[in-house]
C-alpha cells in the first residue's frame, strides 16, 4: 500500500510538490485580486451603495491629470533611484572587493540600511530634512553652502526622496554584485594584462560582462520594489507639496483610504500592477539574451 | 374631615417617598455588569487622560472596557473599516463630527442616543446636557437628534513671544489682520520667522479656514456649490500667502502642526497660529526652550475685514451602530464625559467641552489667564464648520490644500482657487 | 600590490613585481585613497542610525533643536517609556511569534515548490509566484480584512501568519530555486535508483545539502516579516499587535515624540541587527546565489 502511494507520489511529484504553496497563494491572492477587479468596475463611495459602471473608472483615470502625474512621478522616482543604486552599488562592490581586515564587519554594517524598520527610518529622515530644524541643512551651512528646502520644494521633493531610497537599497545591489565579482576568475584579468589592457579596458570588457546576469536580477528586483515604493513617500511628504511627489501607489492609497472612492482606487491599483508587470517582463527579457 | 386630610397627606407622603426612592433606584450604574465593550480611540491627550481612569469605571459598573488607540491616520482607517463593515465587536469610538460626521450619519454608522437620554433608567441624573458648550453639543446633533457627546472644544489661537514683542517695541498682540502683517514684518529677524502657520496642503485647511471666515469667505454658496473661488476667499488666501512668503519660515508647504509647534518651541518663530491644545508643548521644559516657556503669550484670532471668525473643532464619543452592547457603551460615554471627569480632563490639558470645568478655582490657578480668556472668547463665537458640511470632506480639503500650496509657491491665487472650486463641485456632484 | 578593477589580489594574484620607490608611493596613496573612500561610504551608511541612536537618548527639545545637540546628558527616559508604557515586550513577543510562524509555514510550503521549479524547470510557475510580490500590497488590505472578519480571525496569529506568507514565501522560493539547482543531479539519481522515493530523496539528500540557503532564506523571510506593518495595521489587535506598530505609539494628536520614536526604532531594529550579525555570511551567499545563478 505504502509502495503504491509512494509510486503515485513519484509519478506526480511535479504537481504535488508545488501544490500546497500554489493553493496558499491562490487562496490568499486570487481572491483579493479578483475582488479588486470587481470593485474597479463599480462607482463606490464607502458608506454608500456600489453602482456598476463597467470601465468607467479606467476611462476616468485616463482623462485625470492627477493619474498621469502619479504615473509620471512613479517613473521619475524609479528612474532616478534605480540607476543610481545600480551605479553606486557597483562602485561599492568594486570598493569592497578586496581582502582587508574587518571585511566581515564591513559587510554586515553595509546590510543595516535595508534591515532597519522602514517607518522609523523614514521618520528620522523626515526630521533630518526639516529646512529649519533638520541636521542636513546644518551640515550644508557648516560647509558654507546654501540651505535647501529638500522635500518642501516641489522640484526637489522626488529627488530628495530618492536619496532615502538610494541610501536604503544600494547595499542590496552592492552585495549581489560583490558576490558576482568574486566569481570572476582572476585568469581572465591576467590574460588581459598580458594582452596590454589597461584598468579601464579590463573593467569594460571583463568585469562588466561577467557580472551581467547578476546585475540584471538586481535591476529587476529593485525596479519592481521602487515602482511600488510607499512608506518613504507617504511618511515624509504624503505625496506633497501638492502632488509633486505623489506616485501612483500613494495616489491610489489616498483615493481609497482618505477619499473613500473604492472603485476608482481599485482601477488605479490595476494600472499600477500593469505598469509593474510590464517593466518586469521587459527587464526579464534582458535576462534571456545571450551575454 | 381632618382625619381624611391627614390620611390623604399621609398617603401622599408615602407615595411621594416611595416614588422618590424608586426614581433614585431607577438609574443603576451596575445595570450592565458583566458586559465587555470595546472602543476605538485616537491617540489623543484625552485618551492618555482617560485610560488610567478606566479601572474606576469598571469597578463602578462591572463593565469591562478595552480602549484601542492608534495614531490619527491609522485610527481613521481602522474605524472606517470596522464601522463600514458592521463590526459588532466595535461598541463605540472617538469621532470628529466636523471631519466625518456627514459621512457616518449618511451611512448610518452611528447610533442615536436620544432614547437612552430620555430613559431615566439609562441615564445618570447628573448628566446635565446644558452644561456642555452649546456649539460643541450642536455638532453632535442631526435633525434635532443627538448621536454622541463632545469631549473637547478645540480652537486655534495666536501664540506669541512677549519678549520679542517688547524688543520690537510692539505693545500688545495684534487684534486685526493688518496689525498681524505689520507685526510679522517687524519681528522677522535672521532665522526667526515673524509668523508661521501650517501650509502642508489638506492639513492646513483647518487653520486657514479661520482666515477664510474672517475675510468674509465660506465653504459653500447658498446653492451648495463651492465658494472657495469667491472674492473674499481669494483675499484670504492672498493675505495668508503674502504673510508666509514674506515673513514666514522656509518650506511652509511641508509644514503641519508638528513642524509649526516645534518651530515656536525652539524659538524660531515669533508668532504661530495653531490649536489651543498645543499649549502643553510650550509649557513643557522637555519640549520647549526656556526663553519660549517663560515668554509665551496667547491671543485669539486677529479680526479680518469680516470680523473675528474662529472655528471650533470638536472631538467626542459615539456609539457604533452595529454594537451588541449599545447600553453599556452609552454608560461609558456618559461616565467619561461626566462633570467630574471633564474637570479633571481640563486640568490635564484637554480643552474640555463642559462650561463648568472651565469655571473651577483649581483651573483658574493652573492655566495662564490669557490662554483661558482667548479660548473662551473664541468658543463664544466659534463656528463648527471647520470643514465644509458635506460628506466627502477629505477630498474637498485636499482640493483646497492644492490651492494653498500653489499660493505658497507664488502662483496666482485666483486660478488656483478656481481650480479648487471646480474640483470640489465635481466631487460634490458625484455624490 | 595594485589591483586591477574588480579583482581580489591574492598571494598569487595578478599584479606587478617588486616596484621602484615611485610606484610604491603611488600604491600607498592609492591604498590610502581607497581606505578614505571606504570610510566615507560607511559613514554615509551609518549616519541615519547614529542619528537615530542619538535621538533616542535626548529629549524632545534637544531632538528638534536647529543646532544639533552633540553633547548632552543622555536620558534613559525614552527607553523607559517604550518598554514600560507600551507593553513593548509583549509586542516583541507577538512579532517574534508571527515572524517565526510565517517563516515556518513559508518553508513548509515553499521548499517543495522551489525544488519542483528547480528540478522540473517550471519557469512559468516561478514567475506566477513572483506575481504575489508584484501586486501593490494595499490591494489586499480591504478584501483580507472583510474575509478574515467573516471568519472571526481578526487579531489572531492565523490571519497574520497567512498574510505574511505573501511577503515571505516568494522570497524563500526564489532564493531556494538557485540552491536546489546547485545540488548535483547524480546524488539524487543515485538515491532514486536505490529505491528511495522522490520525497525521501528531497528530504534526506537535497535539503541537508542546501542547508546554508535554507538558513539564509529563513532569516530574510523573518526580517521582512518583522518589519511588515501594513497588514498588521488592519488585521491585528491588542493580542497580536506587532512591534513596528509600537513606533506609531509615539505619534499622537498633540505631539510627535522623537525621543520615544528613536528609542522604539532602536529597540525594534536591535534584534534584527543581532540576527544579521550572526548570520551575515549566510545572507550574502543566499542573496547572491539567487542572483548569480538566476
Amino acid at each position: 500500500m505504502a509502495e503504491r502511494a509512494a509510486r503515485f507520489f513519484d509519478r506526480n511529484a511535479q504537481w504535488l510538490f508545488p501544490l500546497p504553496a500554489v493553493v496558499a497563494i491562490v487562496i490568499l491572492i486570487l481572491g483579493p485580486v479578483l475582488a479588486n477587479v470587481y470593485i474597479s468596475l463599480h462607482d463606490w463611495f464607502i458608506g454608500g451603495t456600489p453602482k456598476f459602471i463597467g470601465l468607467g473608472n479606467f476611462g476616468r483615470a485616463l482623462s485625470d491629470l492627477r493619474f498621469w502625474n502619479g504615473l509620471k512621478n512613479t517613473f521619475y522616482f524609479t528612474g532616478i533611484a534605480v540607476p543610481a543604486e545600480m551605479v553606486l552599488g557597483l562602485g561599492v562592490a568594486v570598493l569592497f572587493n578586496r581582502d582587508f581586515r574587518g571585511k566581515a564587519l564591513v559587510r554586515t554594517v553595509s546590510l543595516l540600511p535595508m534591515v532597519a524598520t522602514p517607518v522609523a527610518i523614514a521618520l528620522i529622515w523626515a526630521l533630518m530634512f526639516n529646512p529649519s530644524l533638520g541636521v542636513l541643512n546644518y551640515f550644508l551651512e557648516a560647509l558654507g553652502l546654501h540651505r535647501s528646502l529638500w522635500v518642501a520644494n516641489s522640484q526637489l521633493a522626488i529627488p530628495a526622496l530618492t536619496i532615502v531610497d538610494i541610501w536604503e537599497w544600494t547595499p542590496m545591489v552592492a552585495l549581489i554584485l560583490l558576490a558576482a565579482l568574486q566569481g570572476v576568475p582572476s585568469e581572465h584579468y591576467e590574460a588581459a594584462l598580458i594582452d596590454g589592457a589597461g584598468p579601464w579596458q579590463a573593467f569594460r570588457f571583463i568585469t562588466l560582462p561577467s557580472i551581467r546576469s547578476a546585475a540584471v536580477v538586481a535591476l529587476i528586483l529593485r525596479a519592481i520594489d521602487a515602482l511600488k515604493t510607499f512608506d518613504i513617500i507617504y511618511v515624509i511628504t504624503q505625496g506633497g507639496p501638492g502632488t509633486a511627489s505623489e506616485t501612483l501607489n500613494v495616489f491610489a492609497f489616498k483615493t481609497g483610504f482618505e477619499f473613500f472612492r473604492a472603485g476608482y482606487a481599485a482601477s488605479l491599483l490595476i494600472f499600477l500592477l500593469v505598469a509593474v508587470l510590464g517593466v518586469s517582463i521587459l527587464l526579464n527579457s534582458l535576462r534571456r539574451s545571450p551575454a | 374631615m381632618r382625619r381624611r386630610l391627614i390620611g390623604f397627606l399621609l398617603l401622599a407622603g408615602l407615595l411621594f417617598g416611595a416614588l422618590s426612592m424608586a426614581s433614585a433606584q431607577q438609574f443603576d450604574w451596575q445595570k450592565y455588569s458583566g458586559t465587555k465593550i470595546r472602543f476605538l480611540m485616537d491617540q489623543h491627550p484625552f485618551t492618555d487622560f482617560i485610560k488610567p481612569l478606566v479601572p474606576e469605571f469598571e469597578k463602578l459598573t462591572g463593565i469591562q472596557v478595552t480602549l484601542e488607540a492608534y495614531p490619527e491616520n491609522q485610527f481613521r482607517q481602522r474605524r472606517l473599516l470596522e464601522a463600514s463593515s458592521g463590526a459588532d465587536t466595535l461598541d463605540g469610538y472617538m469621532i470628529m463630527p466636523g471631519q466625518v460626521g456627514a459621512q457616518y450619519l449618511g451611512a448610518g454608522w452611528v447610533r442615536y442616543v436620544d432614547d437612552f437620554i430620555a430613559d431615566p433608567t439609562m441615564t445618570d441624573p447628573n448628566l446635565d446636557l446644558s452644561d456642555f458648550f452649546g456649539g460643541a453639543l450642536n455638532t453632535f446633533k442631526n435633525d434635532g437628534k443627538i448621536y454622541g457627546l463632545p469631549l473637547q472644544n478645540e480652537t486655534s489661537l495666536l501664540f506669541y513671544r512677549k519678549d520679542l514683542f517688547q524688543q520690537a517695541g510692539i505693545g500688545r498682540a495684534p487684534t486685526t489682520m493688518a496689525e498681524l502683517l505689520a507685526d510679522a514684518a517687524l519681528l522677522k529677524k535672521g532665522n526667526v520667522a515673524g509668523f508661521a502657520m501650517r501650509g502642508g496642503g489638506a492639513n492646513a485647511t483647518s487653520q486657514i479656514v479661520n482666515f477664510l471666515m474672517s475675510f468674509g469667505g465660506d465653504w459653500l454658496n447658498a446653492d451648495g456649490t463651492s465658494a472657495l473661488d469667491s472674492y473674499q476667499s481669494q483675499q484670504a488666501l492672498a493675505f495668508y500667502a503674502d504673510l508666509l512668503r514674506n515673513y514666514g519660515p522656509p518650506g511652509p508647504t511641508n509644514m503641519s502642526w508638528p513642524e509649526v509647534t516645534s518651530l515656536f518651541a525652539q524659538g524660531r518663530a515669533a508668532m504661530i497660529f495653531d490649536g489651543n491644545v498645543f499649549r502643553s508643548i510650550m509649557e513643557d521644559p522637555s519640549q520647549a526652550i526656556d526663553v519660549v516657556r517663560n515668554n509665551v503669550g496667547y491671543a485669539p484670532l486677529p479680526a479680518g475685514p469680516a470680523g473675528m471668525k474662529p472655528v471650533v473643532l470638536v472631538w467626542g464619543l459615539a456609539v457604533n451602530h452595529a454594537s451588541k452592547n449599545p447600553g453599556a457603551a452609552w454608560y461609558f460615554i456618559q461616565w467619561a464625559l461626566s462633570k467630574t471627569n471633564q474637570e479633571k480632563a481640563l486640568l490635564a490639558g484637554v480643552p474640555a467641552a463642559r462650561t463648568s470645568a472651565w469655571n473651577t478655582p483649581e483651573f483658574a490657578q493652573t492655566a495662564p489667564a490669557d490662554w483661558t480668556k482667548a479660548c473662551q472668547e473664541s468658543f463664544a463665537v466659534g463656528n463648527p464648520n471647520w470643514n465644509p458640511p458635506v460628506v466627502p470632506v477629505p477630498e474637498v480639503r485636499d482640493a483646497y490644500g492644492q490651492a494653498i500650496v500653489a499660493a505658497l509657491e507664488g502662483k496666482p491665487v485666483a486660478p488656483a482657487l478656481q481650480q479648487a472650486a471646480k474640483t470640489i463641485n465635481q466631487v460634490l456632484a458625484n455624490q | 600590490m595594485s589591483a586591477l578593477p574588480g579583482t581580489t589580489p591574492g598571494p598569487t594574484g595578478p599584479g606587478r613585481r617588486a616596484t621602484p620607490a615611485g610606484d610604491k608611493r603611488r600604491r600607498r596613496i592609492r591604498q590610502a585613497g581607497i581606505v578614505v573612500l571606504m570610510v566615507i561610504v560607511l559613514v554615509i551608511m551609518l549616519f541615519p542610525f547614529y542619528w537615530m541612536i542619538l535621538t533616542s537618548f535626548r529629549n524632545q527639545v534637544a531632538n528638534t533643536s536647529p543646532v544639533p545637540v552633540w553633547f548632552f546628558k543622555p536620558t534613559l527616559e525614552n527607553y523607559a517609556n517604550v518598554i514600560g508604557q507600551n507593553n513593548f515586550l509583549a509586542y516583541t513577543l507577538h512579532s517574534f511569534i508571527i515572524a517565526t510562524l510565517a517563516t515556518g509555514v513559508g518553508l513548509l510550503l515553499g521548499l517543495p515548490a522551489a525544488y519542483s521549479i528547480a528540478r522540473y524547470k517550471q519557469n512559468g510557475l516561478a514567475f506566477a509566484i513572483l506575481l504575489a510580490r508584484l501586486t501593490p500590497y494595499i490591494t489586499y488590505l480591504v478584501p483580507w480584512y472583510l474575509a478574515f472578519r467573516a471568519l472571526h480571525l481578526i487579531d489572531t496569529y492565523v490571519a497574520l501568519t497567512a498574510t505574511h506568507l505573501i511577503v515571505g514565501m516568494p522570497l524563500i522560493i526564489w532564493i531556494m530555486i538557485s540552491f536546489f539547482e546547485e545540488v548535483p543531479r547524480d546524488l539524487e539519481e543515485a538515491a532514486y535508483v536505490d529505491g528511495a522515493s522522490r520525497f525521501a530523496t528531497f528530504v534526506r539528500i537535497v535539503l541537508p545539502l542546501s542547508a546554508p540557503g535554507i538558513v539564509a532564506a529563513s532569516i530574510l523571510s523573518f526580517i521582512f516579516s518583522w518589519n511588515q506593518f501594513l497588514f498588521s495595521l488592519v488585521l491585528s489587535g491588542p493580542n497580536t499587535k506587532p512591534v513596528p506598530v509600537a513606533v506609531f505609539n509615539f505619534i499622537s494628536y498633540g505631539e510627535i515624540n522623537f525621543g520615544g520614536l528613536g528609542a522604539a526604532a532602536v529597540l525594534i531594529t536591535l534584534p534584527v541587527v543581532l540576527l544579521t550579525l550572526a548570520i551575515q555570511r549566510y545572507i550574502v551567499s543566499g542573496l547572491t546565489m539567487g542572483a548569480v545563478k538566476g
